[in-house]
Order: structure tokens, then sequence, then C-alpha cells
């Protein structure tokens, strides 16, 4: 009896110790995670491990911070491009005010304007542009590194099969992005932008529903990647959640009746060692939550900020050429788009990488 | 403000001038209304020069602007002397001509923004194949 009682609680300072050896792998496993993103997308990351926890509220305080370090940078640029197409507007207003916009000319101001804001604008825009793809390689790039350990993390804290079939997913759909992306969407926005522009210079109606036709598409596109995605992720959340928990209940029924004595006390303390896996669990998923929001900080903050601009300046614009205003909601509709594909992206591991931190189900 | 009352000025007198002229030597009436004409010209290119070194001095301090600016300098240049050269057509009862006149400049205005097309083109190749 007495070396049962011993025996006890030795087991019970065991598993009570193996908590801070938890949080120190934990910790271990967000610092190596780290080190997989960027220098400048990993401040939140950083920011966020202590001394002896990560906690997520000051990874994003760090962000927030970042952001607002970056936004008169990224003012400055928006401004620098608005005022480009305002000078070019104010030419092509000059030109209508001497009447030379007159029957012919009209096409060939239509012409020289559209061609000229289009060009100004998608040299500007090519920066951007080059910011979004960087973005999709980064995440590609982490979530390679994000997945196996968030999974691992997962499949010890008592959720293998859920774990199992998110990395699956996350895999396949990483590298599909990555496709969809440089095979679909970035063609798309550029075949929207050339349609509208040619629409504009030959006055066509064709070209612009054509171009709404396919802008339609890539947006209906983004919404249902992400719905099925989300759909998929919740069947089967659902059904191998209930697999992890039917087999926990299994094991610890096993485990209680299988073990004499002492089965009851073990199956219990299984409970605190999951608990410790699902601390590391948590510190890995914040460490992903905040790379994902460094990642796509950047890219966000400079397309969002471009996209306002350029409807100030079609807005002012409008009201000394037509035209011009017409060629600069062309731009800012393309701006728009990134930013959809760049949110769409970014939600999509987002949403994985909490659910992976939910642990068991959705 | 003096310079606009003396170029208004020297239009009105050649329009009354040529309106008299007309009369006897229709000839003589255009060549006083080109005459007017040029020297019209010759001041509004030397204002148009203080608005291009402007709009340069502008354009230098935003990069990415140069080719589009000179594009439409070009295109506002010829669109302007091909309507000059058309209504002193049809002030001359050349309205066949006059209409030449401005398809020309047209098309001239239109070949001119081709380069825009090239960076255009040069531009979207660049980022799709990179």
């Amino acid at each position: 009896m007495k070396t049962l009682r011993v025996a006890l609680l030795l087991f019970a300072a065991l598993s009570l110790g193996a908590l801070p050896v938890f949080a120190e792998t934990g910790q271990k496993e967000a610092k190596a995670l780290t080190e997989a993103l960027p220098a400048d997308a990993a401040v939140g990351a950083e920011k966020a491990q202590g001394e002896d926890s990560v906690e997520l509220n000051r990874g994003l305080s760090a962000l927030l911070q970042k952001a607002a370090n970056l936004l008169p940078q990224a003012i400055r640029y928006g401004v620098a491009c608005g005022a480009k197409l305002l000078l070019i507007a104010l030419l092509v207003s000059v030109v209508s005010q001497m009447g030379l916009d007159q029957g012919v000319g009209s096409l060939t101001l239509s012409a020289a304007t559209a061609l000229c804001i289009v060009l100004v604008g998608v040299h500007d825009m090519t920066g951007i542009l080059g910011m979004g793809k960087q973005f999709v390689e980064d995440l590609n790039a982490f979530s390679k590194a994000l997945m196996p350990t968030l999974t691992a993390a997962s499949a010890a804290a008592g959720a293998p099969a859920a774990a199992l079939a998110r990395q699956t997913v996350v895999m396949v759909v990483s590298d599909l992005l990555i496709t969809a992306l440089y095979g679909l969407f970035l063609p798309l926005i550029y075949a929207i932008l050339a349609l509208r522009t040619v629409g504009m210079v030959s006055d066509n109606p064709l070209f612009p529903r054509l171009a709404g036709s396919m802008k339609q598409f890539v947006l209906l596109a983004l919404r249902y990647m992400l719905v099925l995605y989300f759909g998929y992720l919740t069947v089967t959340g659902i059904i191998s959640g209930t697999a992890d928990t039917l087999a926990r209940r299994a094991a610890k029924t096993a485990i209680t009746t299988g073990v004499p004595v002492v089965g009851g006390m073990i199956s219990e303390a299984t409970d605190s060692v999951l608990a410790g896996a699902a601390m590391v669990r948590n510190s890995v998923g914040v460490v992903g939550v905040l790379g994902i929001l460094g990642l796509a900080l950047l890219p966000l903050l400079y397309t969002g900020i471009n996209y306002l601009t350029l409807r100030l300046v079609a807005s002012l614009s409008s009201a000394v050429s037509d035209k011009s205003a017409a060629a600069i909601d062309i731009l800012a509709d393309t701006m728009s788009m990134l930013f959809a594909i760049i949110v769409t992206i970014a939600t999509m591991l987002l949403i994985t990488v909490v659910t992976g931190m939910k642990g068991v189900g959705l | 403000m003096e310079e606009a009352v003396r170029y208004v000025t020297l239009a009105l007198a050649a329009a009354l001038a040529g309106l008299l002229i007309k009369r006897q030597e229709p000839g003589l009436a255009l060549l006083v209304a080109l005459a007017a004409g040029i020297v019209i010209l010759t001041g509004l290119w030397q204002m148009l020069n203080v608005l291009i070194a402007f709009v340069k001095e502008l354009t230098a301090k935003l990069a990415g602007l140069e080719e589009a600016v000179a594009v439409l300098l070009r295109v506002l240049g010829i669109m302007l002397i091909s309507k000059i050269g058309s209504s002193l057509c049809k002030d001359a009862g050349e309205s066949a001509l006059a209409l030449q006149v401005e398809l020309v400049g047209n098309a001239l205005a239109l070949i001119a923004t081709i380069p825009l097309f090239h960076g255009l083109l040069a531009l979207v190749g660049s980022f799709l194949a990179g």
C-alpha cells in the first residue's frame, strides 16, 4: 500500500513536471517556425515569444506597430502614383479644352489617354503585383514548414486524423494556389485590363462586357475556392474529429478496464499529457497565425492604399476629363481584384491554422 | 493680360482686313489670315514652351512619366497643327482638303501612340514571364 502511494505520487509529479517540458518544446517549435519566415514578416512571430510563453496579443501589437510604421511609406507611394495620373488627366483636359477632340480627334484622344494612363498605372502597379506574387510564394514555403509541425502537435494533442486531413488538403491546395495564381488569375487580370483599355479606345461596348464577365469569373472563382475549402475542412473535421474523439474515449476505456488498480488514474493522467501537447500545438498555431498575417501585411497595405488613392484620383480627374477618370477606374478595379486574391489566399491558410489550434473537430 | 489683348486685337484686325479684301482678292485674304496666324502661333509657341518646361520639371520629379507625357505632348502638337491647317483650308473653301488634313493629323497622332503600345506589351510580357 505504501509502495503504491509512493508510486502514485511519483507519477503525479512526473505528469505535472511534463507541462514545463512541453512549454519549452512549444517555444522551440515556435522559434524554428519563425526562422522559416522572411525577416520583415517575422516581426509579429518574434515579439509573441516571451521567456516562458507564446502570446498572440504581443504579436498582434507588434504587427499593428509595423503597419503604422509602413503606412506613411505606402501613402507616399499611392500619392506619387495618383499625382502622375492626375497630371496626365490635366494634360488631356487641355487638349479637350482646345476643342481638338471633335470628330475623329475623339478616337485619337481616347486612345492616347487610355494608353498613357494604363501604361503609367501598370508601371507603378508592377511593384505591387510583384509583392502579391512574392506573398503567395512565401506563404507556400511557410505552409510547408508550418503544416507538418502543426500536424505533429495536433496529433500529439489527441487529434491525429483531423490533423492529417488538414495537412493533406493544405499541401495540395497550396501548390494549386501557386498554379492558379500564375496560370489563371494573373493572366486574367491583365486580360481584363487590356480588354477594358481596348474598349475605351474603340468605344465598342463588347470589350468592357467581356472584361466584366471575366472579372465576375475571377471573383466567383475566389468565392467558391473559399467555400469549397472551408466546406472540406468542416466535413473532414467533423468526420475525423469524431473519429479522434471516439478513439480517445475507446483508449481511455481500454486503459481503465485493462490495467488493474491504477488504470483509471493513468487514463486521467493522459489528459494532462494531452493538455501539454495542446500547449505545443497552440504555440505553433499562434506563430502560424502571426506568420501569415506578417506575410500578408505589406501587400495588403499597398494594394489597399493604392486602391483608395486610385478611386480618389478618378473622382478628382472626372472634374476635368471623363476619359481619364474612366481609364483610372480600370486601374482601380485591377487593384481591387489583386486585393481580393491576397485576402482569399491568406484567409484559407488562417482558417486552417485556427481550426488546427482549436483541436478535435471544428 | 496685355499679351492677350495684343493677340486678340491682331486676330480681329486680320479678320476685318480679310473680310474687306475677300470680295476683290480671296487669295490675298487667305494670305492675310495666314500671316496673322503665323504671328499668333509664334507667340503661342513661346507660351507653350513655358508650359512644356513646367510639365517636364514635374515629370522629372515623378519617375516613370517621361515617355507617356512626351507622347501626349506630341499628340497635342500634331492635333493642334492639323486643326489649324484644317481651319485654314475651310476658310479657303476647301472642305475636302480640310477633312484630309484632319485625318492625316489624327493618323499621325495615333502613330505617335504606338511606343505606348510597345511599352505596355513589354511590361506585361516581362511580368508574366518573370
